[in-house]
């Protein structure tokens, strides 16, 4: 490699350095913190994994790519060292000629070329390519500051379930009413207690539990109507509905889980040593559960007798888990069966029009697809129970490491019952809020009846629970049912059943509703137009609100002004003299350079004109420059 | 082709350099300033063709063109063009010469030989004389031969033509047509001189002392050195950068300008293109060099094409230079 070839390759590796440096401060920086704002808006809104942020890395492999392969041709560069250090183009010029050499009669120019290349080859062993390219890491850019703006916005943005579950569970936006129209809600008792049995913990059932009280409360207190409750309701729901659509609460079949986790606590609970953790279990306490597994361990590596005891009731659960893993569902039965009547659906002909067969089928399919989903979720469930029986059975096993077995036994029961326990929640939650939807829908005013009503159902209470029931009445009906429980018109959709309840209490209900109404109808119609005043005054109260100061010209109290004019006495300006202001103003107007542009053809070709002498063309010229409009 | 080992080569370029050094100076003791016009007029010897030197009256053109010809030891002829000079004034006549009565006294045709037969030829103030008188120049200054008479007759070597005009003066003149603007390599601006340079002027001439032009070249060496700016090796790079530049200057070439295709006529010829070329060589070897560079052609191009781009109509009117849409040209053309 000559010396030329050698400073060029080093200038082009300063080159690509010096690129990668530019273009990562440059476009990296900003382009990483944009795609982090997006990728952490999406995370916040809950579109998107975590993982998302590894794209923020993104542009560092794209730039390094566009630095390192972006074509750097060695005459280019060597025209920039030329430049850099005043050659005159001598080192690019030797470069081309090694390639291509010039031919020529003359032998001086083959004896130039060598002197040329070897001069070059000469010089570049003193040059130094680093002044050369300069890698220098640019300022702070306006877009920088844009980009860490938006990121900044993007931290701050709420987290969507989280921030809305809040929203709408702790401070509802409910609409409260002036009238204050107190609703009956004595059916919601039992409603309230199993919701009450839902609160106490941080997790989303538990919001909507206490958001349910709360709104419940409220309606009753008459500081909301039912229909705004109900729209509150509706929210809760949707943000319900998020939360339980979470891939996670998705994956596995919670009820399988929450029946094999029940079975493993009865286990345990057999065994002197593992029950305090099984009892745990079975309560929901996994915490706990996870501290008694740990001082099983911990006895079991004490004392021997223990240890065989823990044996014994690692291998029982091992056991348990085995047959709930194993355990066939009822649902592969369905799912076999509703494809069977799919199948039977698509090739029978009916006698149906083709709207509704459609209908039907899509129904089916609807079915299956449900079913198939189960499916999936029960053999997910089935394949976490098989792990913990594996670890069971290590546990078991292990004499070593027992204790570390036994952890890792204890936390995956424990997420398996937090997963079977968060969902059971869920539903009870989702329970909770149609029941409520049902109690806000038949809700009516309050009535005589409501106190008696609650003693009815207080009553019934006792009954059903048997405790203070004398042997004479049992057998006989305990809660009186009437009529005036399902009143009200129905609010919302029409769902089936509602209209049991329509009745005498419409009156009140559509009082109700009509207080919804802007109440400002009858006050717009009493206001005139001109009735504050701002209107102008007419007719001799001159001027008042006029904006003319002459007043209205059509009364007789207009004010006049006369306005005298001084003329100069002379002749005035001579029309050579307009021509002549016209002419230093310009006479340009877009009428007029509509004419030159169409006129400016017809002078070209006068110039081309050969018949024109030569002399003559440049007063043909000056002529077409004097017409020419002024800008 | 005396010299064909690098050393040597490379010593004849020195001494052209040298020898073009010492005239440039001789011709300084007359003329103060004017570096760039005493460049351009250099190139225009070194590369065989001839310059037209545009400039208002004072500036010194004539003085210019006769110093140089004093440097160089040539033969120089003026010629004022004024619109009664006649083509025969200039290439020369047939006159009636009476015989020896002795032999007979038979009067014959005997052809004078005009001024142009010449090495360096002052056309002062060309523009004024009439197109039938200017295009008599055209066969000289293309071929180097004069026909006259019947008979073609070659012109002494080298031959400069040195053409004058005044800008301003457009009563009673007749600008040159282009085809024989395309003969001239170079149209150079002669600028109004610096407060320097006019303290200069007036010191030399207002006082005694007169410079004095000493002869340093003569008509073989100046061939020799016309010879050795055409050896002069250059890079394909270099000349498709001319090449680019010239059809740039075209409106209807997709590299020209916003200016070249508004207001430019007709761009350059491929004789531009020689000029500029030949201008660069001539360039790196004033300077020394051994092969031309990027910039040698943007400072050629200006000289070499402002008198063969022709504005249309609006440009005329509009008051567009021709050296305007040149330099917008040279932004926009770039070298590979």
């Amino acid at each position: 490699m000559s010396p030329l070839d050698a400073l060029l390759r080093a200038v082009r590796r300063r080159a690509r350095w010096a690129d990668a440096a530019y273009g990562l401060v440059r476009f990296g920086l900003p382009s990483a913190l944009l795609i982090a704002s997006a990728g952490v808006v999406a995370l916040r809104l809950g579109v998107a994994p975590p993982e998302i942020l590894w794209c923020t890395l993104l542009p560092l492999p794209a730039l390094l790519g566009w630095a390192w392969l972006r074509p750097r041709p060695l005459r280019t560069l060597a025209r920039r060292v030329d430049a850099h250090y005043g050659l005159h183009d001598r080192l690019g010029a030797a470069l081309e000629f090694r390639t291509r050499r010039p031919a020529s009669p003359d032998p001086r120019t083959d004896a130039l070329v060598d002197l040329i290349t070897a001069e070059a080859d000469a010089r570049a062993r003193t040059l130094d390519p680093r002044p050369v390219v300069r890698v220098h890491l640019p300022g702070p850019h306006r877009i920088d500051a844009v980009a860490l703006l938006v990121l900044a916005a993007a931290v701050v943005v709420p987290q969507r379930r989280a921030a809305r579950l809040e929203a709408q569970l702790e401070r509802p936006e409910f609409v409260t009413r002036r009238d204050k129209v107190q609703v009956d809600l004595a059916l919601a008792e039992p409603l309230r207690r199993n919701l009450a049995e839902l609160r106490g913990q941080e997790d989303v059932a538990a919001r909507t539990a206490e958001a349910i009280l709360e709104l419940l409360e409220r309606l009753e207190r008459g500081e909301l109507d039912r229909a705004a409750a109900y729209a509150a309701l509706e929210d809760l729901e949707r943000a319900l509905a998020e939360a339980e659509a979470e891939p996670e609460r998705r994956e596995e079949d919670p009820a399988t889980l929450q029946e094999a986790i029940e079975r493993l606590a009865a286990t345990l609970e057999q065994h002197e040593i593992t029950a305090e953790a099984g009892s745990a279990l079975a309560q929901g306490r996994e915490s706990d559960s996870e501290a008694a597994w740990d001082d099983a361990a911990a006895a079991a590596e004490a004392d021997a007798a223990a240890e065989r005891q823990l044996e014994r009731a690692l291998g029982d659960a091992e056991r348990s888990l085995g047959q709930s893993a194993g355990q066939s569902s009822d649902t592969s039965r369905q799912l076999g069966e509703a494809e069977r009547r799919l199948r039977q659906a698509e090739r029978t002909p009916s006698q149906e029009s083709p709207e509704e067969r459609e209908r039907r089928l899509k129904q089916l399919q609807r079915r299956v697809e449900e079913l198939k989903r189960q499916a999936e979720r029960e053999e997910a469930a089935r394949r976490r129970l098989e792990e913990l029986r594996r670890n069971a059975e290590q546990a078991a096993k292990e004499r070593q490491n027992r204790r570390g077995a036994v952890e890792k036994l204890s936390r995956g029961a424990s997420e398996a019952s937090r997963r079977a326990r968060g969902a059971q929640r869920l539903r009870q939650a989702r329970d909770g809020l149609e029941e409520a939807k049902t109690v806000v829908r038949r809700a009516g005013a309050p009535k005589d009846g409501d106190t008696r009503r609650r003693q009815q159902y207080a009553r019934f209470r006792e009954a059903a629970s048997g405790a203070d029931k004398p042997k004479s009445e049992r057998g006989k009906p305990t809660l009186l049912i009437e009529s005036e429980l399902g009143d009200g018109p129905p609010m919302g959709e029409p769902q089936p059943g509602d209209d049991a309840g329509q009745g005498d209490g419409g009156e009140a209900s559509d009082d109700a509703l009509a207080s919804d109404e802007p109440g400002g109808q009858d006050e717009g119609n009493d206001a005139s137009p001109g009735a504050d005043g701002s209107l102008p005054g007419r007719g001799d109260e001159a001027g008042d609100g006029q904006t003319d100061p002459l007043g209205d010209p059509r009364s007789k109290g207009v004010r006049l002004r006369d306005v005298h004019v001084q003329a100069k006495a002379g002749r005035g300006v001579s029309r050579a003299e307009v021509i002549r202001e016209s002419s230093q103003r310009g006479f340009a107007t877009e009428a007029y350079r509509d004419v030159y542009t169409s006129y400016r053809a017809f002078a070209q070709s006068a110039m081309d004109n050969e018949t024109l002498p030569a002399a003559q063309r440049r007063a043909v010229k000056r002529y077409y420059q004097l017409i020419a409009p002024r800008l | 082709m005396n010299a064909a080992t690098p050393v040597d080569t490379q010593r004849e370029l020195q001494a052209m350099q040298s020898d073009l050094e010492r005239m440039v100076r001789e011709v300084q003791h007359v003329i103060v300033g004017q570096d760039e016009v005493i460049r351009g007029v250099l190139t225009c010897m070194l590369a065989g063709g001839h310059g037209l030197l545009e400039g208002v009256p004072g500036l010194g053109k004539t003085l210019l063109i006769r110093s140089l010809a004093q440097a160089v030891d040539l033969e120089f002829a003026r010629i004022q063009f004024t619109p009664d000079l006649m083509p025969a004034d200039i290439v020369g006549t047939s006159v009636l010469v009476q015989g020896d009565p002795s032999a007979g006294g038979a009067s014959s045709l005997e052809y004078q030989p005009g001024p142009i037969f010449a090495n360096i030829i002052l056309a002062d103030e060309i523009n004024r004389a009439t197109p039938k008188t200017q295009s008599a120049l055209l066969e000289a200054m293309a071929e180097g031969t004069v026909t006259a008479a019947g008979a073609t007759r070659p012109l002494p070597r080298p031959f400069l033509v040195l053409a004058t005009q005044n800008p301003l003066e457009m009563e009673g003149t007749y600008p040159l047509p282009e085809a024989q603007l395309d003969r001239f390599l170079f149209k150079i601006q002669v600028e109004f001189p610096a407060e320097d340079e006019l303290m200069a002027i007036l010191d030399r001439t207002t006082g005694q002392a007169h410079g004095d032009v000493q002869p340093t070249l003569d008509a073989a060496r100046i061939e020799q050195m016309q010879r050795l700016v055409r050896a002069i090796p250059v890079t394909e790079s270099l000349t498709r950068y001319v090449v680019r530049i010239l059809r740039a200057t075209h409106p209807e070439d997709a590299r020209a300008p916003e200016l070249v295709r508004r207001y430019v006529r007709f761009g350059g010829s491929p004789r531009g293109a020689q000029a500029m070329l030949l201008a660069a060589r001539v360039r790196a070897c004033l300077d020394g060099r051994m092969t031309p560079s990027l910039d040698d052609v943007r400072a050629a191009t200006f000289p070499a094409l402002r008198h063969r781009v022709l504005l249309n109509f609006e440009g005329e009117a509009e008051g567009i230079s021709v050296d305007r849409c040149l330099a917008q040209v040279l932004e926009a053309v770039s070298a590979d």
